[in-house]
């Protein structure tokens, strides 16, 4: 939650990635895999915020940074079954969100597609605003895929915490928390990116 | 959210139609969507100083205390999250975006 506070909008560096990692992983004593979930929001909601014309000269501005890959936590559930429903679920939401991460850099783009007034958003009403509306239905669409897939993992450490060893079920519990947190980053990416369609400027993240 | 929706939806002849993107009508449905993205600010550092004050309280606390405390912070963040989704339904409404499922 402390990482997603309202704050001025960072810029797009390397050095605002990883400070929003630290943020994130230092958030709570939340396994790896959960601060990855995190780190995934947060990534996004950088992306998101930072008016283009702030992106690092190096970086392709239409492309989402290198990231730092985290490694995968070497945690397990005592049952195997259990534990290999849980890493499928945790594969198909780490999909859904990339799927939805990049219809978010799609729409953003569509959004900012003057390459000479990158910070300038498309008029509203005008053609090409209409263009870029139809990328954030698409955004909006991805955004349920990606929340169908949370919210199965959310449902199933919710059942498992009550089935299993007190460390299992802590576990469980951080499981939960870290997607609910991403859950929300994920509709406070599309607040900012509707915003941003409509031409309101929004300066804190979250909106 | 009221105001903000009546703007939206202001002609009375077609209160299922939104006004349309980039007229005068709209940038005053704009403004006032504005106004509601500023006040939710405000419920959501009320909101998260609840939360913290659950997750803090759970450190300290034990048995049925502890558990009332969880179930505040996830009653409150499952508010939370409803007033992002409420404001991309009020924003997608604004662009004209058929949403039709809660939540968006």
């Amino acid at each position: 939650m402390e990482s997603l506070r309202a704050s001025r909008t960072p810029p797009l560096t390397s050095s605002s990635l990883r400070l929003a990692r630290l943020r994130s992983a230092s958030h709570s004593a939340a396994p790896p895999q959960m601060r990855r979930g995190r780190v995934a929001a947060v990534c996004v909601a950088i992306l998101l915020v930072a008016p283009a014309g702030t992106v690092a000269p190096a970086q392709d501005r239409h492309m989402p940074p290198v990231t730092t890959p985290i490694p995968r936590p070497d945690f397990h559930f005592s049952d195997p079954a259990r534990d290999a429903q849980y890493w499928r679920l945790e594969a198909e939401s780490e999909r859904a969100l990339a799927t939805f991460h990049e219809s978010v850099l799609a729409a953003r783009q569509a959004i900012f597609r003057d390459r000479s007034r990158p910070s300038v958003p498309v008029q509203p009403g005008t053609a090409e605003w209409l263009e870029a509306r139809a990328a954030v239905e698409r955004a909006i669409q991805a955004r349920r895929g990606a929340s169908d897939a949370i919210s199965r993992v959310i449902a199933f450490a919710t059942r498992a915490g009550r089935e299993v060893s007190p460390r299992e079920a802590e576990y469980a519990l951080n499981v939960r928390h870290a997607n609910e947190d991403t859950l929300r980053a994920t509709s406070d990416t599309l607040v900012n990116l509707l915003a941003r369609l409509a031409g309101i400027t929004v300066v804190v993240w979250p909106a | 959210m009221d105001a903000a929706r009546r703007a939206i939806f202001s002609d009375q002849a077609r209160p299922s139609v939104p006004v349309s993107p980039g007229a005068a009508g709209w940038l005053r449905a704009r403004a006032a969507v504005e106004r509601v993205i500023r006040d939710r600010r405000e419920v959501r550092h009320a909101i998260e100083a609840l939360v913290a004050f659950a997750i803090r309280t759970r450190q300290e606390v034990s048995g049925p205390e502890a558990e009332y405390a969880l179930d505040i912070r996830h009653a409150n963040e499952a508010s939370l999250r409803a007033t992002g989704d409420t404001l991309v339904d009020l924003l997608a409404s604004l662009a004209n975006i058929r949403v039709g499922q809660w939540p968006p």
